[in-house]
């Protein structure tokens, strides 16, 4: 395979920093340097045309293209992802040893990547379930708000009782309460009365019962 | 030899029954293990999810799958191959029409596939004892870029930029010659 020699004018031209324009009949050598970027498609259009045009009718540039795929080739390969994606869910791959994949990730920025991808895969399917588990819960309002307003109301009952039997007992009792809430009085024992209150745990605040009565989850943690 | 879990046998036997029930929980493994790749392939998820329901299908017919792991495993690998050869394909930008001239044609015949795992090998064994600084400007190359925005990124003429590119490139192919020999 003979190369073009250069002619005087296109040494001038490949030399001459401020002229880097490729002429419209390269030489070999301008034409070998800008195969990569042929391959990528980034040339300007002006010379795309030239390389193309040359190419067409030398053999030995052709042969340089053929070069320059095989370390496109070379310089391109990864992890296949089949292997990859065994390999991030902990499975033995098959096409390469651990050790070989190991030592491409230590030097392939984009292989790492698309570990990472690959890896956030259990993280996501649980963070991606949740809401739907709410969502199933939120579903099954009739029982979980029956559960939760009988809590309510107990709390209520309870605090009332509590502060009656502390405010209460010492003089009349005021203006008049509800029946039920005489009969639940009635029916305390005074040695409980007595106990120091403490607050009421893992029960929904009182603050929060309209929103939950309206459905809204604000201020609701679940169980 | 592993065996494959009686429950994924029966998931198996339904799915390749065609039962809705089981096809549609394979449907929710598969976008389950979408997720990470929702952002950058909206546009193909939904044909990658029928492909992998598809191929899958086939693999499970043709006894591919060994029960080496469990089935929702083997769906969610098989989810996250097909989706990083889908970003692989995206930043792989080839000039190929060049049908005029007279080079190998770009699909493999069934010889080359046969190579083609010991070709990967072989790069790879490549890439490990070639400098990073080759790595860099083939990496730069192969996202598209022009040699004005790799020569501004390096701070290196255009000149001086071509020929370093042509040098890593007859230097990765003495290697590959060295070692294959």
């Amino acid at each position: 395979m003979t190369r073009r020699p250069m002619t005087a004018m296109q040494k001038t031209m490949s030399l001459n920093p401020a002229r880097n324009a490729i002429p419209t009949d390269p030489p070999c050598e301008a034409v070998a340097e800008r195969l990569p970027w042929l391959l990528n498609d980034s040339l300007p259009e002006q010379e795309q045309r030239a390389l193309r045009a040359h190419l067409a009718t030398c053999e030995s540039c052709r042969g340089e293209l053929d070069q320059t795929l095989r370390a496109w080739d070379i310089f391109g390969q990864h992890v296949p992802s089949l292997t990859l994606a065994e390999y991030a869910q902990g499975l033995a791959p098959e096409a390469l040893t651990r050790e070989r994949i190991e030592r491409h990730l230590a030097l392939c920025p984009s292989c790492r990547e698309e570990l990472a991808l690959a890896r956030t895969d259990d993280r996501v399917l649980d963070f991606a379930a949740a809401p739907r588990r709410r969502a199933a819960t939120h579903d099954r309002t009739g029982r979980w708000r029956a559960l939760a307003l009988a809590a309510s109301v107990a709390t209520v009952v309870i605090t009332a009782v509590v502060l009656w039997s502390l405010f209460g007992s010492a003089g009349p009792m005021g203006p008049s309460t509800p029946g039920d809430t005489r009969v639940a009085i009635s029916e305390i024992d005074a040695g409980a009365a007595s106990q120091p209150i403490s607050p009421p745990r893992n029960e929904p605040s009182l603050l929060f019962q309209d929103d939950f009565e309206s459905g809204s989850m604000t201020g609701w943690s679940s169980p | 030899m592993a065996k494959v879990d009686i429950n994924d046998e029966a998931l198996i036997s339904r799915l390749l029954d065609g039962d809705p029930e089981i096809v549609a929980r394979i449907r929710l493994w598969i976008r389950a293990a979408f997720e990470p790749y929702r952002e950058r392939l909206a546009a193909e998820l939904e044909d990658i999810e029928q492909e992998v329901l598809l191929e899958l299908t086939e693999a499970l017919r043709a006894g591919r799958f060994r029960g080496a792991s469990q089935l929702r495993t083997y769906v969610r690998t098989y989810v996250h191959h097909k989706c990083i050869d889908r970003l692989r394909a995206r930043s792989r930008r080839r000039w190929v029409d060049i049908s005029e001239l007279d080079l190998p044609s770009p699909a493999p015949s069934a010889l080359e596939d046969l190579a083609r795992s010991e070709s990967v090998e072989l790069a790879l064994r490549i890439l490990e004892q070639m400098p990073e600084s080759c790595r860099e400007l083939w990496r730069m190359l192969q996202q598209g870029m022009s040699y004005k925005d790799m020569s501004r990124r390096l701070e290196v003429t255009e000149g001086t930029l071509r020929a370093r590119v042509l040098r890593c490139r007859r230097r990765a192919l003495a290697l590959r010659e060295k070692i294959s020999a």
